[in-house]
């Protein structure tokens, strides 16, 4: 008895060991990886304006002033020129960095919330997988954006309901992945050792299967995030999401249509916006799929 | 040496089926010169039509469509907006209350069924009965009794005098149906030969588009326009630009930002007249706080209209009445009434009014290219007083019957003035008897009335304007609405299409429309 305890100890302290180390070389390997730094930087870059967005955006962004509207780039006092409201461009796109990010990650992370869960349960009992998925497999014959389309009609429009329906839209494949990478691990020795055991479902499930799941639902998440930041300013260019006046890139690329040939910066701007920020979470995903692959570990 | 066989025949038969493709274009394409090929007309319109029923709609968009299928007893002349006649041959009035109307004979409906007084006279009947709910009720609610003595002539009776009778009567909405149409289907979904008009109902598709033919046995002599279309575009940046390449033929109500391409397109003739439309913060009175006559001064206030104008390139003009410089009813002494841009003046009326911290509102409009634009600059403005709005953009269609049903608190709307008279305004939009129908802000005031009412009976017509010119004052006084600016109609038509009017409500005519 007190030797096994010992050994598990043991065992514990060379986990942890291990871990450190791991995080060491994930890092080491994701640095290596020129296009994920790119995306690491792009997104940090985003995050340090969306956070002192009050401190260094040049004017409050739902100022109006009508007699300076459609200001162009480079123009007096608006770098970025103004909207059709005169309100300052530049402060709109730094408010809808915040806005975006706040989306992106809400909505993932209810997507997370339930997905994981769902993709655990459906991965480990073989009787719950059959309606999981099937039930998954309906929510993923929706083509893209639609589901997220449909949900808000059904809740109305606004932010909140934007990352609702985003989020639902996640569920299922992130239930998805989730799934495959149960099925490889329950397999696992350790698995049946802690059956063996006598562990319970429920430890099982969340100490030994989860953390091993962590490396694709991280891959996997900063993808997603993605897709989430671009399919909330689909809505909101659809009029579905943010509601005027709120700074957001999808809603001001929207109403800058109607003076794209008087002030193509009002929507240009705030696309290259949406551009950056999803290039920067899709080109950091690939890397970390990369760093967090441990089949490539002379990469 | 099997398989080169199948490519070279697959690649033989690619040629002669591009080829064929090739000259079917030309084929189209020369067809489309000659003098014999169909005349089409495109017509592009942000929201799609409510109905095609005269009876049971009130909006532009369905109005465009109404108007080529079917006819008014009355029209107005496009260029000096007298009143002459249309399906009436002449009229009397042997006394206030009497109208004896003569109608042109030989006149079949689309459909076949003869065009007689049975026919206005089931057309007004149905409008006035109650179940039917039809929007315009009010532009015959005056009449008591219809009477048809022969085939060719109706004796309308009315309660009271109705100085504006012919007026009315010529108001799209109260063209004349075909009884058998209507009795035999909904002609509000499919309008097929239910008119007398030059154009036949042809099909619509919800959402997308509407499409007339020619009427080859219009009794006014067949038009030269072979169809119709009327495409739904909520996009205006594309339909502006649907124009600018052909696409489409013609436009109505340019907005500011557009205005200087088109105008800058050689192809393009674009018309702008000054017009009788007025453009409005509407109040729901029914809802508090907006019964507080303090609190819609401070907002009228509160909104610098001004500032707003200057950004519409001249597609709008400031007057501060509610009966704009185009209507039948307008003095320019109104421009000394209204609340001018004050700040200061508006927070110290709301606190007199008890809400020295604001309060909070919802602002309603029909989310089209102008009433988009319009809602955050008010949210912007009234947000100074510590109004704090809600926008609730809704669909065309369902702005209409939300507003109708009293839910609105403050909305935005325009009034296109069909008849050009100041009175086709006050009494459809603040007579009591009208809540539920075109009476938004739900105004119920007996004084008001009583005047609404003079405006409409007085056969005098000095004295009839001498009644707009007093209610126009005190309803600016009591700001019933804040006028946000009065229009200027603008249309933008293909240079090869000819023979379309505008008119100062905005409207025009396909009848003579013929392309070059």
């Amino acid at each position: 008895m007190a030797e096994s305890i010992s050994a598990l100890k043991n065992g514990e302290v060379e986990i942890e060991y291990k871990k450190s180390s791991q995080i060491k070389e994930i890092w080491r390997r994701l640095k290596r990886n020129r296009t994920a730094v790119v995306g690491l930087f792009i997104i940090s870059f985003i995050a340090i304006i969306a956070l002192l967005a009050p401190v260094i955006s040049p004017y409050n962004p739902y100022e109006q002033n009508l007699n300076q509207r459609l200001l162009g780039i480079g123009a007096r006092g608006h770098i970025l020129g103004t909207d059709e409201y005169g309100r300052d461009l530049l402060s709109r796109l730094i408010y809808g960095a915040r806005l975006s990010l706040i989306v992106g990650f809400c909505s993932v992370a209810f997507g997370l919330v339930f997905g994981v869960l769902l993709g655990l349960l459906s991965g480990y009992y073989k009787r719950l997988d059959g309606i999981i998925m099937r039930i998954i497999d309906i929510l993923l014959a929706f083509p893209g954006v639609l589901l997220a389309l449909a949900i808000v009609s059904i809740l109305g429009t606004g932010i909140v309901n934007v990352i609702i329906a985003v989020g639902i839209w996640s569920i299922p494949t992130i239930a998805r992945v989730v799934r495959g990478t149960v099925l490889y691990i329950k397999e696992m020795d350790y698995v049946t050792a802690a059956k063996a055991l006598g562990e319970s479902d429920f430890m099982i499930l969340f100490r030994e299967i989860l953390p091993n799941c962590i490396s694709s639902i991280v891959v996997y998440s900063t993808m997603r995030l993605a897709t989430a930041i671009l399919s909330a300013a689909t809505l909101s260019f659809l009029g579905l999401g943010a509601q005027p006046p709120v700074a957001e890139w999808g809603a001001m690329a929207s109403t800058g249509r109607n003076f794209i040939f008087q002030a193509p910066h009002l929507t240009l701007l705030p696309g290259f916006a949406i551009i950056l920020i999803v290039y920067g979470f899709n080109s950091l995903g690939d890397g970390l799929r990369d760093a967090l692959d441990p089949n490539l570990k002379n990469v | 040496m099997k398989k080169n066989f199948l490519s070279k025949t697959i690649s033989i038969f690619l040629v002669a089926v591009i080829t064929a493709a090739l000259f079917a274009g030309c084929g189209s394409e020369t067809s489309k010169n000659s003098s014999s090929a169909p005349q089409k007309i495109t017509y592009v319109s942000m929201t799609d039509a409510v109905g095609l029923s005269p009876i049971l709609t009130n909006d532009s968009a369905s109005s465009a469509v109404i108007r080529t299928v079917y006819e008014t007893l009355f029209m107005r002349d496009p260029k000096t907006g007298e009143i002459k006649p249309l399906l009436a041959e002449g009229y009397e009035n042997p006394d206030p209350n009497t109208w004896i109307i003569k109608l042109k004979k030989n006149i079949k409906f689309q459909d076949g069924t003869p065009f007689n007084s049975e026919a206005v006279k089931y057309t007004f009947e149905k409008i006035l009965d109650p179940k039917t709910a039809s929007p315009r009720a009010s532009l015959l609610k005056s009449v008591d009794k219809i009477e048809t003595p022969d085939e060719y002539t109706v004796v309308l009776h009315t309660k009271t005098p109705y100085g504006i009778m012919l007026t009315a009567l010529a108001h799209d909405n109260l063209s004349i149906v075909s009884p058998k149409a209507d009795k035999a289907g909904d002609i509000n979904k499919n309008a097929k030969g239910a008119g007398t008009g030059p154009y036949i109902f042809e099909e619509w598709v919800p959402g997308d588009h509407i499409t007339v033919v020619k009427n080859k046995d219009y009794w006014g002599g067949a038009p030269k326009i072979d169809s119709i279309t009327f495409k739904v575009v909520p996009e205006m940046a594309t339909a502006v630009s649907m124009v600018e390449t052909g696409e489409a033929d013609m436009l109505v109500g340019i907005p500011p930002e557009h205005l200087e391409r088109l105008k800058n397109n050689a192809d393009v003739e674009v018309t702008q007249l000054q017009g009788n439309s007025v453009t409005y913060l509407g109040f729901n009175f029914e809802k508090k706080p907006f019964d507080n006559l303090k609190v819609r001064q401070a907002i009228e206030h509160a909104i610098n209209r001004d500032e707003y104008i200057s950004t519409l390139n001249g597609l709008g003009i400031r007057s501060n009445g509610i009966i704009g410089p185009k209507l039948i009813g307008y003095n320019s002494e109104i421009e000394s009434h209204g609340y001018k841009y004050d700040v200061e003046k508006a927070k110290a009326l709301l606190a007199e009014a008890g809400y020295p911290s604001g309060f909070k509102a919802t602002l309603t409009y029909g989310n089209t290219d102008t009433y988009n634009k319009i809602a955050p600059f008010i949210q912007a403005q009234l947000k100074k007083i510590n109004i704090d709005v809600t926008l609730n953009p809704m669909d065309w269609a369902a702005y209409l019957s939300y507003a109708k049903s009293g839910k609105a608190e403050m909305y935005l709307g325009g009034w296109s003035n069909v008849t050009g008279d100041g009175e086709e305004l006050l009494y459809p939009q603040f007579f009591s008897g009208n809540i539920g129908a075109s009476n938004y802000a739900r105004y119920n005031n007996p004084e008001a009335d009583a005047l609404i009412l003079k405006t409409r009976e007085t056969i005098d017509q000095n004295q009839r304007v001498e009644y707009l010119r007093q209610a126009n004052i005190k309803f600016t006084d009591d700001v019933l609405w804040v006028p946000l600016y009065h229009g200027v109609v603008t249309m933008a038509v293909r240079k090869n299409l000819k023979g379309i009017e505008l008119e100062s409500n905005g409207e025009f005519r396909f009848n003579k429309a013929y392309k070059e």
